[in-house]
């Protein structure tokens, strides 16, 4: 378990210059990820409970409800045959979370009640979404506005409702990081300060791989806080 | 309508007294108080499901455990009175039962004493077309000159018609062209392998044809996008349960969340409210759960575990030993639906000045549908509920209802503006289940997957 000690340095750092009343300026939220069994290796196909807690010198701490679940993310990436850290190819990684600021312009708003990575509730799932661009039936502005002015009847009886609150601009954000999502095989993302986190099984001829989780917060000044993890699978 | 007007359950005559269920449970009832076959069960999940199968269990003289995670119980059913006056009230959850249908429902209704009203709110109900409001007969006559055009019904489908004593036109033709496919069943848990796991991937659009349906009634049908296989399936359901065609609605006199409270009310503390359940391990002798409770990690052991959750919580929770491949395919496949109920106090029922019902289909995004609740409250005040999608905000509800009401605009007096927005309720994650889209019922349930 990787402890964001840094965040918590800032924490108390921040409340000492804050009664000074200089609280000018910004302070990440502290992040911190646990699983529940401890283990830094899993089998594959296994169940893995995570929990986040966030401290936010803004918003309050996790543990007394003062942060809302909707701007709490993990976002998980398998590496196939990686076997040590040095073997994640974080160009790739940084490329996806380049489009982060997409995901927490939808934990702003109400996506994730209806929407979701793999498996939605209601609405497509961003893989859906994703390969309905990929395939040429709908290209980035009908995303664009179906966000934006909502649509009806598009995927089976469901109305997706209008978010006129959102930009032109945020939109275009919002569908490059379901885009990049959900075409991207290995990547899953999860909202909230908890869940179960579903190791594949054991894809063909490969024997062993990495996870990497990562746990992030935006706070409601928008400072990004974040704890990382990696898995290994075999 | 009379508004003091109620139907005491005395005068539902015959309901449910007979249900085999219900008479199976009875029988039992001796030998569960051997203490060998007394057993411990945690129930998960204090929605109607766990409350109601608690409630059998214990009576069956089983000991009983509910652990739900919200502060509250009864799940999506759930009456409002809070921010609401004059002792007014409604539902932002299940709204209505009907009858024929719902006949384990009625029978608790029997038991506990339950008042039930009648609930019209589909009389004389007006719908928003275009620009126009339209009566039923309105919309009827509209149909008919529709359905002229397309060279009217033919004779098969007219000669029908004429024996059949309602007039839901889209229904009676459903009977006319898929009654006879329905024989083939005899389990409505079991839709395939009885010859038409192939009408999956077909339209039910496409069975209408072929059964020389006309044009006209093409129309009417429609079906082009719906599984023929999932159509079958639930035409026999509705058909089984008695209401594939007219059926009354009611509701509970002061909420449907009567009825959850009248179950919880005779578990007493066995239901176990904020405790959120996170792993759940099946072991030789029994199973073992673990929940939270205010922060604190606790465990619970117990012969069984009866799920009494929706599929979409259980995505959330470690399940040892794993399920099998086809139970986790469904759990991640099976979706629900998503609405918001809007609920808006009157000062009075404004909308009889302007002598129209408000019954009123608004057919916009905001405001689908709305109609009056609790009209038996003695208070000049009014409530009325809506249906809206997930997301709507209830001032741009208030907003469409104020510039497409059909009456006088002046004469609203709209006071409050409340909204439940189910898609937003961190413990009910989604209202009815969705339907399966097409090849959906055979790539999700069917064996062997």
């Amino acid at each position: 378990m990787v402890i964001s000690t840094l965040g918590v340095m800032f924490f108390y750092q921040y409340e000492i210059s804050s009664g000074k009343g200089g609280a000018s300026f910004k302070v990440e939220p502290s992040v911190e990820l646990s699983l529940a069994d401890n283990n830094e290796t899993v089998s594959w196909g296994a169940q893995v409970r995570y929990g986040i807690q966030v401290r936010s010198p803004v918003d309050g701490n996790s543990r007394y409800g003062e942060i809302d679940p909707k701007q709490v993310f993990l976002s998980v990436s398998f590496f196939p045959n990686a076997t040590d850290s040095s073997d994640i190819t974080h160009q790739k990684e940084k490329t996806r979370l380049a489009n982060q600021s997409g995901l927490t312009l939808m934990g702003q708003g109400s996506c994730f009640s209806c929407h979701a990575d793999e498996n939605s509730i209601s609405g497509p799932s961003f893989t859906e979404i994703a390969s309905s661009y990929s395939n040429g039936k709908r290209n980035k502005q009908d995303l664009i506005n179906s966000i934006r002015k909502g649509s009806e009847g598009e995927w089976g009886s469901m109305t997706m409702p209008a978010n006129s609150e959102y930009s032109e601009e945020e939109a275009a954000k919002m569908v490059a990081y379901i885009i990049s999502q959900g075409s991207c095989e290995h990547c899953w993302v999860y909202p909230g300060l908890e869940g179960v986190l579903k190791i594949i099984t054991a894809p063909k001829n490969i024997e062993t791989g990495l996870y990497l989780l990562t746990a992030s917060y935006t706070s409601s000044n928008e400072e990004r806080g974040k704890d990382t993890m990696v898995l290994k699978v075999e | 309508m009379d508004r003091r007007s109620f139907i005491k359950k005395s005068s539902l005559a015959g309901i449910g007294l007979s249900a085999m269920p219900f008479d199976m449970i009875e029988k039992s009832n001796g030998s569960t108080s051997n203490p060998s076959t007394k057993k411990k069960i945690i129930v998960a999940g204090a929605g109607i499901a766990g409350l109601c199968c608690a409630y059998e269990l214990k009576r069956m003289g089983h000991e009983v455990e509910v652990l739900e995670a919200a502060g509250r119980y009864g799940g999506t059913v759930q009456t409002v009175h809070d921010g609401l006056a004059g002792g007014l009230y409604a539902d932002y959850g299940a709204e209505n039962i009907t009858k024929p249908g719902y006949e384990n429902y009625w029978k608790y209704i029997e038991e506990f004493d339950i008042p039930v009203l009648p609930y019209l709110h589909r009389k004389n109900r007006m719908t928003r077309e275009g620009d126009e409001w339209l009566t039923k007969a309105d919309l009827q006559k509209r149909r008919e000159r529709q359905l002229k055009k397309l060279g009217g019904l033919n004779e098969k489908e007219s000669h029908f018609l004429s024996s059949r004593s309602f007039q839901n036109l889209r229904t009676d033709l459903e009977r006319l062209y898929l009654g006879p496919y329905l024989e083939k069943f005899n389990d409505e848990y079991q839709p395939f392998g009885i010859g038409y796991d192939h009408l999956d991937e077909v339209p039910i659009s496409e069975i209408y044809k072929k059964e020389g349906a006309s044009k006209a009634a093409l129309q009417v049908l429609g079906g082009g996008n719906t599984s023929a296989l999932y159509k079958l399936w639930q035409s026999y359901i509705k058909n089984k349960r008695g209401y594939w065609g007219e059926y009354d609605l009611y509701r509970i006199e002061g909420g449907n969340d009567i009825l959850p409270k009248e179950f919880a009310e005779r578990l007493g503390t066995r239901v176990k409210l904020g405790c959120k359940i996170l792993g759940i391990e099946h072991g030789d002798t029994g199973v073992t759960v673990l929940y939270r409770e205010f922060g604190e990690e606790k465990k619970m052991s117990a012969d069984y575990l009866a799920n009494c959750l929706p599929v979409s919580a259980l995505r959330n929770i470690a399940i040892t030993p794993e399920l099998p491949p086809e139970k986790k395919f469904i759990i991640n496949e099976i979706t629900y639906e998503q609405k918001s109920r809007i609920v808006f106090q009157a000062r009075t029922e404004f909308w009889k000045k302007d002598n129209i019902s408000i019954n009123l289909t608004f057919n916009h995004p905001h405001l689908r549908t709305i109609w009056q609740v609790a009209e038996e409250v003695d208070t000049p005040r009014a409530v009325l509920m809506a249906k809206a999608s997930a997301g709507t905000n209830p001032l741009r509800a208030l907003e469409v209802f104020k510039e497409h009401y059909p009456g006088d605009r002046s004469n609203i007096d709209i006071e409050q503006a409340l909204v439940k927005d189910w898609s937003a309720d961190q413990f009910t994650p989604g209202c009815e289940r969705g339907g399966f889209p097409m090849g959906g019922a055979i790539k999700i349930l069917a064996p062997p997957y």
